[in-house]
């Protein structure tokens, strides 16, 4: 889907899929097993001599919303990539680090474009706004992280929708897709709505936790890297309601580094890395009881995938990397 | 000083040859040339002519250059101004715009706002085709109800045309902020200040803001046909970029793969708006077809006038500075004829043009050729495409519905004709 007729975007597109592939398949994985989960008897639809067509077309269908989701996901990467790289590297103008930074965004633009256009082979305009809906999520969040204006970033709201904008837009819309694409009631949709939401936040709660605890083998992009960057998240959030002092360090600015040691001091003292754990935990708990309401299946594979579904939730806030 | 007596040459060349092939349109434009004016007075903007199909940053008008030094004064003798039949719903259009890029992140809503602002004054041209266009297809549809009921659906089915010129500004003015933040990387050469970084960063989301903001109010349309003529087109901007960037020389010098890079980058949304204006009025394919036959060989034609003109044109006229394209190693239509009657004129454009002498030996090359020439006859072959579309449409007694069809006739004409 991503082959291009010009050669030099052909290989940038892929490139990122390449390695996508190795790491990347958690959204997939929960779109395709929500596909299955929400395999409800529909009462409109014919008896299954011809419905066994159907269903086949509709899994291909969903399938489609797993794509499309990915190559916004990696979309976003490339565009937050680009402007990081002009980041660090100050103008090192060199014609290649040009081409790189100018075909990384052309790049994204032909992905989200691509993604546009298997989107409109859905025919199903509602699922169309809900994926521009994303996009748009996905901008507001990045600049929302943008913002320096101090008084939103100490906000817990701020930063938790934020965090619904870059992590869990995606993952909760795609899920609602993939139920809307069955022709499913609104309640269904809204609680498959209700569990990627649930899982996106989970999920980056504990990665915030993992950037001061984790190990920088494990994660692959260096402990401390949010606060280095500048960036706040929910446990010096909490911290910050426990020690008001943590406010003017933070107000400083982490270029020193010996203001990042005194701030993981008051991080250390607090409870804000076990707060945020608990709250992760309470979105996770969120996602698998909107598992737990789906109307009763016998289907094996419907039990075997909700409760695949469930394991994810608990899955991702006991993770160590 | 040569290169000043090159363009002198080229510029006169062109002029008498422009004399010579005047088209029989009954609509003169003379330019008046006011050299201290700050505010242009009513009346049309050339450089607005000039920016929508321009691939050229946007900068002028990001920082706020007077570019309007000119003011088009119109010597209406039979025919409407085809801007003026429009013009209403273009206020009404900017105004939906303004309103549909606001943001709740106040940086987003300032980045994305600013290029509607400026745009607002001069980038009206292409909504104004897609209007003129809607009103000129206003074909009898036999499926219609009769008129009491059909007021309701004609005054829906205009909205929902307007829509489609508003998601047409929000792409154009997408691919302009990205192409911007580029050719910024490009010169700036990472004087990084936060303020730099923080400039990009938001002109690259708001870029993709407005491009999602565009796919939503393309879902609201509720035609998937259109959304995949409109998505093709953000896949086209795209691709034409990318084919800009190519430096395989083989395929630099190809008229050809020319043609397909100006489609894309250029061409291609014209086309498939209009052809979306009509699919949404509900026409048959054959009316489809001409609508975009007619935006794409509008495209085209402003594209190589377009070429042109960066190398007669004057720096006070275009805003952009005169050999912009080539200065930017940018092989445009006339150096690509010039090379098919010069041969050694490719080992010319291979060593690139860094080097402002090498300027001065390609522009020698293009003056004796005659690439200037037959880059206007191939505007004027499109041109002429363009206005044979509209003919081809079915007779209508409307009176608006032939006023339209007369302004979008006129538009072919002033896109080869302009001088800037």
């Amino acid at each position: 889907m991503v082959a291009a007729e010009v050669p030099n975007l052909a290989s940038a597109a892929e490139y990122f899929f390449k390695i996508g592939a190795e790491g990347k398949r958690f959204r997939p994985t929960v779109l395709l097993l929500m596909a299955t989960a929400l395999d409800v008897h529909i009462p409109e639809l014919s008896p299954p001599g011809i419905g066994d067509t159907l269903p086949t077309d509709l899994r291909t269908r969903q399938q489609r919303i797993a794509e499309i989701t990915e190559m916004i996901h990696v979309a976003s990467l490339l565009h937050d990539d680009v402007l990081d790289d002009a980041d660090t590297r100050r103008g090192v103008g060199s014609l290649n680090a040009v081409m790189g930074n100018k075909l990384a965004v052309l790049a994204g633009d032909f992905l989200l474009s691509r993604a546009c256009l298997t989107l409109a082979s859905l025919k199903n305009t509602e699922v169309v706004t809900l994926i521009a809906t994303v996009i748009e999520n996905l901008v507001t969040g990045e600049t929302m992280q943008l913002t320096t204006a101090s008084n939103k970033r100490f906000s817990m709201e701020y930063y938790m929708q934020k965090t619904y904008n870059k992590t869990a837009s995606l993952i909760s819309n795609s899920c609602k897709s993939v139920a809307l694409l069955a022709g499913h009631t609104a309640e269904i949709a809204m609680l498959a709505f209700e569990y990627g939401k649930n899982l996106g936040l989970a999920f980056q709660l504990i990665d915030d936790v993992l950037d001061f605890t984790g190990t920088s083998a494990s994660l692959g992009k260096g402990s401390l890297s949010d606060i280095r960057h500048g960036i706040i998240t929910a446990p010096i959030l909490f911290a910050m309601e426990e020690y008001p002092q943590l406010r003017a360090v933070v107000d400083k600015g982490f270029d020193n580094p010996a203001n990042v040691d005194i701030a993981l001091e008051y991080l250390g003292k607090s409870r804000g890395i076990e707060r945020t754990k608990e709250l992760a935990m309470k979105h996770a708990n969120l996602a698998a009881a909107a598992i737990d309401s789906l109307p009763q299946s016998d289907d094996e594979d419907v039990i075997k995938s909700r409760q695949a579904l469930i394991d994810l939730t608990q899955r991702v806030i006991t993770r160590n990397k | 000083m040569a290169r000043a007596a090159l363009l002198h040459l080229l510029r006169y060349r062109t002029a008498s040859a422009a004399a010579a092939a005047e088209p029989l349109s009954a609509f003169r434009c003379q330019l008046m040339t006011r050299s201290n004016s700050k505010t242009p007075a009513a009346g049309i903007k050339w450089a607005g002519f000039c920016r929508p199909f321009s691939s050229k940053a946007a900068l002028n008008d990001v920082i706020g250059n007077d570019t309007d030094s000119s003011v088009a004064v119109m010597e209406p003798q039979e025919q409407v101004d085809p801007f003026s039949l429009v013009a209403n719903e273009l206020s009404l259009i900017a105004t939906r715009l303004r309103s549909m890029v606001a943001a709740e992140v106040p940086n987003l809503a300032s980045a994305a706002e600013y290029f509607f602002k400026i745009g607002a004054e001069g980038k009206r041209f292409r909504p104004t085709v897609l209007l003129l266009m809607a009103t000129a297809l206003d074909v009898h549809i036999p499926e219609l109800s009769p008129p009491g009921f059909g007021d309701t659906l004609t005054i829906d089915l205009r909205t929902r045309q307007q829509r489609i010129a508003e998601i047409t500004e929000m792409i154009h003015v997408a691919s302009l902020l990205h192409d911007d933040v580029l050719d910024d990387a490009d010169t700036r050469r990472g004087v990084g200040s936060l303020n730099a970084v923080m400039g990009n960063k938001l002109a690259v989301l708001a870029g993709d803001f407005l491009l999602s903001r565009a796919c939503l109010t393309l879902a609201s349309l509720k035609n998937t046909e259109v959304v995949t003529l409109i998505a093709t087109v953000v896949e086209n901007l795209v691709t034409g970029e990318t084919m800009q960037l190519t430096t395989a020389s083989n395929k630099r010098f190809s008229m050809e793969y020319y043609m397909q890079k100006t489609y894309n980058k250029t061409a291609s949304l014209m086309s498939n708006s209009c052809k979306s204006v009509a699919l949404l009025a509900g026409h048959t394919a054959e009316i489809a077809m001409l609508a975009f036959e007619y935006g794409k060989n509008l495209g085209l034609a402003f594209q190589l006038i377009d070429d042109v003109l960066d190398f007669t044109g004057t720096s006070a006229s275009l805003g952009k500075g005169s050999l912009s394209d080539i200065r930017h190693g940018i092989i445009t239509a006339p150096i690509l004829f010039a090379m098919e009657e010069y041969p050694q004129l490719r080992a010319v454009v291979d060593k690139g043009f860094d080097n402002p002498a090498n300027v001065d030996i390609a522009l020698e090359y293009l003056g004796k050729s005659r690439g200037i020439e037959r880059t206007k006859e191939l505007a004027m072959k499109h041109a002429n495409l363009a206005a044979a579309a509209i003919d081809s449409l079915r007779q209508s007694d409307d009176e608006d519905v032939i006023k339209s069809r007369q302004a979008l006739i006129d538009l072919t004409q002033r896109v080869i004709t302009r001088n800037k």
